[in-house]
């Protein structure tokens, strides 16, 4: 299902929450929406799913107007199925809820119960099926509505921060199952997310909001490796990127460099190394990290609580989050010989 | 006094016919006159909560404003509705019990709806969210919320019997506290001080305070339960 909103704009009582978003999600992709909390991912959400109307601006689906007639908007909403932040159950057992959806369409009988186990199983919450719908904990909850979600089997799915509240092994599983359902069932899915992980791991495709509106969109790694305004290379400056050109096994190549990942990977892979673990030295290091390389900085701009540096080693730039304090120590300045280090556990690879 | 409260607790011990009588007509008026108002108001408290509107906020303002409206309004208002002259004079419907349930419906009408939409509002729109996330229609979201709080329902019809059942003005003024017909709780205990027949007038203020303890201890039990404790 493609979907696109064309200058929207929304209020929130008296607040602007979207001023003129544009946004575009082609049919079939992982299309992530990331700012900073308050920015209006969630609107954009409740106005993909049709869950509320736009002060004004235009809502196309497969590039056609959203019918303004309830009969036919309802026929358009039940396209879409939508996950919110915080999922609130309704009344009854954890199967209940998850076919609620289908008997929200008219589905009774073996469908209903067919299709209700299927998504209780695709979700790990055979177990709980008979629990209640408030005895369960926030990652269960959420499980739960993914659940419901996917059991109406929708062309659309908007996810909104689908891994708050999930510790790592469910966020990798929730992960996995969210790209199968849009590599199988072909969905499209909608991520709102503040996480520049979460937006990596899943999505192809990215659009960064600011108070409002979409400050740069495009394939998740354009986007995030050039920024055209500083507000994204804050976001972006928290990760570095890198794609793998060579090597196997664990030991792979990045330009000309070779680095050491905990994970096997292949060319083609993004390594993602947040800037805050990477260590900057004027000499050789003499600790464990295997990974460490010489250079020369190239860039220091003031970021959060210090600064980001940038440091060119052979072809690769390389950032590192650094204290005011570490930065006079060092003597750190553009054109200085320093070693980057970090550690091959602050190695994370996407595909 | 004791020896008032003594033949007042032999009157009821003996069942006697006429506190029997006024306390049954009682509890049946003031329950049609509940389902009536519920039946009559609930649905336009959910329109007025599922809809928005210009005004809305000061509509429900007024709606709680009037929790506390004298009863001898509403009864002075319903008389002169239903008197001969008055736009429905010609239903005869004065002095029957159909005016007492008339009457009472629209006492208890804010408090049905002032309640109900309290009650709507405390479903919080995660529910209708979820609902319509998952492909309800707006109508199925609505009566999801409606479903979901089940249990405060009963707080609610029960508030509204307890400002009903306890009320004098509407039942004196368009019922006319005619023995047999149309005489409650509430008439009679008024008749039976201004006749001298103070341990009637006891018995059935003892028998109108067991309705009242009643009613309040159920919309306790109703509150817990929708509390889920």
């Amino acid at each position: 299902m493609e979907l696109e909103l064309v200058e929207v704009h929304h209020r929130y009582d008296r607040s602007a929450s979207l001023q003129g978003l544009d946004l575009h999600v082609a049919s079939g992709t992982i299309h992530a929406v990331m700012g900073a909390t308050g920015c209006g991912k969630s609107t954009v959400l409740r106005l993909a799913g049709l869950l509320t109307k736009p002060a004004s601006g235009l809502i196309l689906v497969d590039g056609q107007p959203v019918p303004s007639r309830s009969r036919a908007r309802l026929a358009v909403r039940r396209r879409t199925a939508t996950v919110p932040q915080e999922p609130t159950l309704l009344r009854g057992s954890i199967r209940q809820n998850v076919g609620w959806g289908l008997r929200a369409r008219g589905i009774r009988g073996t469908e209903l119960r067919e299709r209700t186990a299927q998504a209780l199983d695709l979700l790990q919450l055979v177990d709980l099926a008979d629990r209640r719908h408030d005895s369960l904990s926030g990652g269960e909850r959420k499980r739960t509505a993914l659940a419901a979600a996917v059991a109406v089997r929708p062309d659309l799915l908007l996810l909104d921060e689908p891994f708050s509240s999930s510790h790592p092994s469910l966020r990798r599983s929730l992960r996995e199952l969210i790209l199968a359902i849009n590599r199988t069932l072909g969905t499209t899915v909608i991520v709102a997310t503040h996480d520049v992980q979460d937006a990596l791991s899943l999505a192809g495709a990215l659009t960064v909001m600011d108070q409002g509106r979409a400050v740069q969109a495009g394939a998740v790694d354009e986007v995030l490796q050039q920024p055209h305004c500083a507000f994204i290379a804050e976001f972006a400056g928290t990760v570095n990127l890198l794609r793998v050109t060579g090597g196997s096994g664990t030991s792979c190549r990045v330009g000309e460099l070779v680095i050491q990942t905990p994970e096997a990977v292949v060319p083609g892979t993004f390594l993602a190394i947040p800037s805050g673990q990477v260590l900057l030295g004027v000499s050789e290091p003499t600790t464990s990290a295997r990974n460490r390389y010489p250079g020369h900085i190239v860039d220091l701009q003031p970021f959060e609580y210090g600064f980001l540096v940038t440091v060119a080693c052979a072809d690769v730039r390389i950032s590192a989050v650094v204290t005011r304090g570490s930065v006079d120590e060092l003597e750190l300045a553009p054109g200085r010989e320093v070693w980057v280090y970090f550690k091959v556990s602050a190695v994370r690879s996407y595909l | 006094m004791r020896e008032l409260l003594v033949e007042a607790v032999r009157r009821i011990a003996a069942l006697d016919p006429e506190v029997m009588d006024i306390t049954l007509r009682t509890l049946l008026l003031s329950s049609s006159a509940t389902v009536l108002s519920c039946l009559l108001f609930g649905p336009l408290a959910a329109t007025i909560h599922f809809t928005s509107f210009r005004g809305k906020g000061a509509l429900i303002g007024l709606v709680q404003t009037l929790y506390s409206v004298p009863t001898v309004l509403i009864g002075l208002l319903v008389y002169l509705v239903l008197s001969r002259s008055g736009p429905l004079g010609g239903l005869g419907l004065l002095f029957t019990p159909q005016a007492i349930v008339a009457g009472q419906a629209l006492l208890i009408a804010p408090v049905v709806m002032g309640l109900a939409i309290t009650t709507l509002r405390g479903v919080g729109s995660g529910v209708s969210d979820t609902a319509l996330g998952l492909g309800a229609s707006r109508l199925q979201a609505a009566l999801v919320v409606v479903q979901q709080a089940r249990h405060a329902w009963a707080t609610v019809v029960l508030m509204a019997f307890g400002r009903a059942v306890s009320e004098v003005g509407v039942a004196m003024m368009v019922g006319g506290n005619i023995r047999g017909h149309t005489r409650t709780l509430t008439t009679a205990i008024s008749l039976g001080i201004g006749r001298g027949d103070n341990a009637e007038a006891v018995a059935l203020g003892i028998m109108l305070l067991v309705v009242a303890l009643a009613v309040t201890f159920l919309a306790n039990v109703a509150g817990r339960l929708s509390r889920g404790t």
